[in-house]
C-alpha cells in the first residue's frame, strides 16, 4: 500500500485523487476532492498543482441543471462577487491510498466555510455539542 | 380510389380490435368491487372477533384491544363510504347487490362498536354479546362472498 | 454477554433491514395472504445481504472507507448524486415512517392518541442519535429488539403441523385467492426490504464508528452471520404466526395491532407485552438506523465530517442534517399521513438505489489498492456477481408491478 510522497510519483489523478476523501493528520475527514486544478509543464505536460473543495467545484462536474444550481446557491451563499473554491496545494498532500492524506490540520487548511458556520450558529448552541463520545 | 379502399380496411380493422378488447361489463366490475368490500369487512369483523375473544380470555390488554377494535371500526367506516360512493350500472342485478353489500357492510359496522364499547368497559356480558353479534355478521358476510364467487 | 454485545451492530442493522415498521406490517401481511409461500424470498435476500454487508465491511475495517465514500469514488459524482437522490428518498421516507412506528408503538400500549406522541418519539431519538454513546445505543436496541423472538415462540406455542409449514415453504406456489403478479409484487418488496441500501451504509459506517481495523475481520463476519440471519427468522416468525391465526379465517393484516394479536392468542398478556417491547425497540433501532445513514449518506457524498466517533460540535453539518431530518420527520407525520403507507412509496426509490448501491461495493471489494491482500476471493464475487444480476432484475419489475397490482391490493 501507499505511503510515499506524492512529489515524483505518477498517479491516475483521475482514479487515485477524485471524489476521494481528504483526511488530516488526526485522522479527521476534511473534505473530498472535487475538482483538480492543473498547471501546463514547460515539456507540454499537465501536473495537478491543488486540490479543490467545495460546490464551486463540485458543481461543474455534477453537471447539467442540477449542477447549475449547485453552483449558483454556493455563490448566493459566497460574500464575494467571485469566489473561489476551496483549495488545498498539492505540496500539503503527504500520501495517498484509499483516502489523500494531508499535513496539516483541518482547521488550518481552511476550506470548511458551512462546517464553520454550522458549528458558530447552530451545533454550539445546542447543549452537548462538546460531549466526548468516549 | 385506393386511399379509399385502405380507409375502409381500417376502420374495419378498428371496429373488429375493439370488439376483442371490450373492457368488462359494468356489472362484472361492479360484482369485482362488491366482493372486495366484503372480504374487507370479514378481515375487519374478524380481527375484532379474535381481539373481544382474547379480551374475554385475558389474554389481551385492554388498551391494545380498544385500539384494535377502534382501527377496525374506522376502516369499516372507510369501506362503506367507498363502496357507496361507486355508481353502480344501470341493471336491477346490479342495485340488488348495492342494497345486500351496503346492509352487510352496515350490519359489520354495528357489530364492531358494539365492541368497540363493550372492550372499553368491559364486563364479560357484554363482550359475549358483542361476540355472537359478531360470530352472526361473520357467517352472513362468509355466505355472501361466497354467492359472488 | 460481551460476547453477545460483540455482534450488537448486525444484529441492529439487520432488525433496521428485517423488522423495521414496513417489514413487520408487510410480513404479517404476507403471512396473512400467501402462507409461507414467500420464505424462498426472505432466504434469498439473507443471503445477499450477507454477501454485500460482509464485502463492505470489508472494505470500511481494511480501508477505512464506509459504502457511500466508494459509490461517489467509482461512480463518479453526477451517477453518484443520483444515488444520493435516490437511497436519500428511501432512508428518509424510511426514517419518517419509523418515528411514526414508535408513536404506534407506544399508543398500542398506552392508548394515549399516536399524534400526541409523535412528537415526544421524534424528540426522543434525535436525543440518542446527538448525545447516546453509538456502542450503547446499539447494545440497548440491538439486543431488546430481539424481544421480537416471541413471534417464534408464539408459532411454537401454536402447535402447528410442521409438515405442511415446511411444504409451503419449500415448495412455493401461488394461492388459489392471489393472482401471480401480485404475488411476483410482494417477492420483489421483500427481496428489496431484505437488501434496502440503507443496510450496508449503516453496517459500514458503523464499522467505522467502532473503529474496526484488519483485526476485526471475524468479529465483522460474525456480525454479518449473526445479525442477518437473525433478521430473517423474525421476519419469518412474524409471516408464520399470520399464517396460523389469520389466514384461515380471512384476516388481511394491515395495523400494527393486528401484527401483535397471534401472539395474544397464542402467550397471553405475557406475550403480548414482550411483543410491545420488541415493536418499540425495532422502531426506535430502525429509526436510530434510518436517521444515521441519511447523515451518513449525505456527509460521505460531500466528504463532511460525520459519526457519533467525534464530539457533536466537530461533525457540524452531520448534526444539522440529522436535526434537519427529525424535525421534517415530525412535521410530516403531523399531517396525518399513515406512516405504514410511507414506506410502500419507498419501494419505488429502493428500486433504483439497489444496483447503484451494490456495483461500487463489488469493484472495491475487488481493488487492490483498497484492500490489499485482501480482495475478493472466488467465492464471493461469483455470489457478488449472481446477485447484483438479481437486484438488477429486481429494480427493473419492481415499478411495473406496482403500478399493474397497484401497490398489491
Amino acid at each position: 500500500m501507499m505511503g510515499e510522497y506524492v512529489a515524483g510519483r505518477r498517479y491516475d489523478a483521475a482514479l487515485h485523487l477524485l471524489d476521494r476523501q481528504i483526511v488530516d493528520p488526526d485522522g479527521r475527514l476534511v473534505a473530498k476532492v472535487d475538482e483538480l486544478e492543473l498547471a501546463d509543464r514547460p515539456d507540454g505536460r499537465l501536473v495537478v498543482t491543488a486540490l479543490l473543495t467545495g460546490p464551486g467545484a463540485l458543481g461543474p462536474r455534477v453537471g447539467g441543471r442540477i449542477g447549475h444550481w449547485i453552483v449558483a446557491i454556493w455563490r448566493r451563499l459566497r460574500i464575494e462577487p467571485d469566489p473561489m473554491p476551496g483549495r488545498i496545494d498539492v505540496a500539503d498532500v503527504v500520501s495517498i491510498d484509499s483516502a489523500v492524506h494531508v499535513g496539516r490540520r483541518r482547521r488550518a487548511l481552511e476550506v470548511d466555510g458551512l462546517e464553520r458556520w454550522m458549528h458558530y450558529n447552530v451545533v454550539s448552541r445546542i447543549p452537548g455539542a462538546g460531549h466526548d463520545p468516549e | 380510389m385506393k386511399p379509399t379502399r385502405h380507409a375502409t380496411y381500417a376502420a374495419v380493422c378498428a371496429l373488429a380490435l375493439t370488439a376483442c378488447v371490450t373492457p368488462a361489463t359494468g356489472t362484472d366490475s361492479y360484482r369485482g368491487k362488491a366482493s372486495a368490500s366484503i372480504e374487507a369487512a370479514i378481515s375487519e369483523v374478524e380481527t375484532t372477533r379474535i381481539a373481544v375473544d382474547a379480551l374475554l380470555d385475558d389474554r389481551i390488554m385492554v388498551p391494545y384491544a380498544d385500539e384494535t377494535i377502534t382501527a377496525a371500526e374506522s376502516t369499516l367506516g372507510a369501506i362503506s363510504a367507498a363502496f357507496g360512493s361507486v355508481q353502480p350500472p344501470d341493471d336491477p342485478q346490479a342495485d340488488e347487490l348495492r342494497e345486500t353489500v351496503t346492509a352487510l357492510v352496515d350490519a359489520a359496522g354495528e357489530a364492531v362498536t358494539d365492541a368497540r364499547i363493550a372492550s372499553r368497559r368491559p364486563q364479560d356480558a357484554d363482550l359475549r354479546d358483542a361476540l355472537t353479534m359478531l360470530d352472526d355478521v361473520a357467517r352472513e358476510l362468509d355466505a355472501a362472498e361466497a354467492k359472488l364467487r | 454477554m460481551r460476547r453477545l454485545f460483540a455482534v450488537a451492530l448486525g444484529i441492529l442493522t439487520a432488525i433496521g433491514g428485517f423488522v423495521d415498521i414496513g417489514d413487520m406490517v408487510t410480513n404479517a401481511l404476507v403471512g396473512s395472504r400467501f402462507g409461507l409461500s414467500l420464505v424462498w424470498v426472505v432466504v434469498t435476500g439473507v443471503i445477499g445481504i450477507c454477501v454485500f454487508a460482509e464485502m463492505s465491511g470489508r472494505v470500511a475495517a481494511i480501508s477505512g472507507r464506509p459504502t457511500f465514500d466508494l459509490v461517489r469514488e467509482r461512480l463518479g459524482p453526477r451517477v453518484g448524486f443520483a444515488n444520493l437522490v435516490a437511497s436519500m428518498a428511501v432512508t428518509l421516507l424510511t426514517f419518517i415512517a419509523e418515528i411514526g412506528g414508535v408513536a404506534l408503538a407506544l399508543e398500542l400500549a398506552s392508548s394515549v392518541n399516536y399524534l400526541l406522541w409523535i412528537p415526544l418519539a421524534g424528540f426522543a431519538v434525535w436525543l440518542v442519535l446527538w448525545r447516546v454513546k453509538f456502542s450503547l445505543m446499539e447494545n440497548v436496541f440491538g439486543l431488546l429488539g430481539l424481544s421480537l423472538i416471541v413471534f417464534a415462540v408464539a408459532v411454537w406455542q401454536l402447535g402447528p403441523d410442521w409438515s405442511t409449514l415446511w411444504n409451503d415453504a419449500s415448495r412455493p406456489s401461488v394461492p388459489a385467492s392471489e393472482d401471480a403478479p401480485t404475488y411476483f409484487y410482494y417477492a420483489v418488496a421483500l427481496f428489496g426490504a431484505a437488501m434496502t441500501p440503507y443496510e450496508v451504509f449503516f453496517f459500514s459506517s458503523g464499522g467505522v464508528e467502532e473503529r474496526w481495523g484488519p483485526r476485526d475481520l471475524t468479529t465483522m463476519r460474525t456480525n454479518v452471520l449473526v445479525g442477518f440471519p437473525l433478521g430473517g427468522v423474525l421476519s419469518v416468525a412474524i409471516a408464520a404466526s399470520t399464517t396460523l391465526v389469520f389466514l384461515p379465517v380471512g384476516v388481511q393484516v394491515d395495523t400494527l395491532g393486528q401484527v401483535g394479536l397471534p401472539v395474544a392468542v397464542s402467550l397471553g398478556k405475557m406475550g403480548l407485552a414482550v411483543a410491545l417491547i420488541g415493536f418499540f425497540a425495532a422502531t426506535f433501532g430502525a429509526a436510530c438506523e434510518t436517521g444515521l445513514s441519511v447523515g451518513y449518506s449525505i456527509s460521505q457524498y460531500f466528504g463532511w465530517q460525520w459519526g457519533k466517533y467525534v464530539r457533536p460540535r466537530e461533525a457540524a453539518r452531520f448534526h444539522v442534517v440529522l436535526l434537519l431530518a427529525t424535525i421534517t420527520g415530525i412535521a410530516v407525520l403531523l399531517t396525518t399521513v399513515d406512516p405504514i403507507k410511507v414506506t410502500e412509496y419507498s419501494v419505488v426509490f429502493s428500486a433504483i438505489a439497489l444496483p447503484l448501491t451494490y456495483f461500487p461495493i463489488l469493484v472495491v471489494a475487488n481493488d487492490p489498492d483498497y484492500m490489499g491482500e485482501k480482495v475478493n476471493g472466488r467465492v464471493a464475487n461469483a455470489l457478488g456477481s449472481v446477485y447484483l444480476v438479481i437486484v438488477l432484475a429486481a429494480a427493473l419489475a419492481a415499478i411495473p408491478l406496482m403500478i399493474l397490482t397497484k401497490a398489491g391490493q
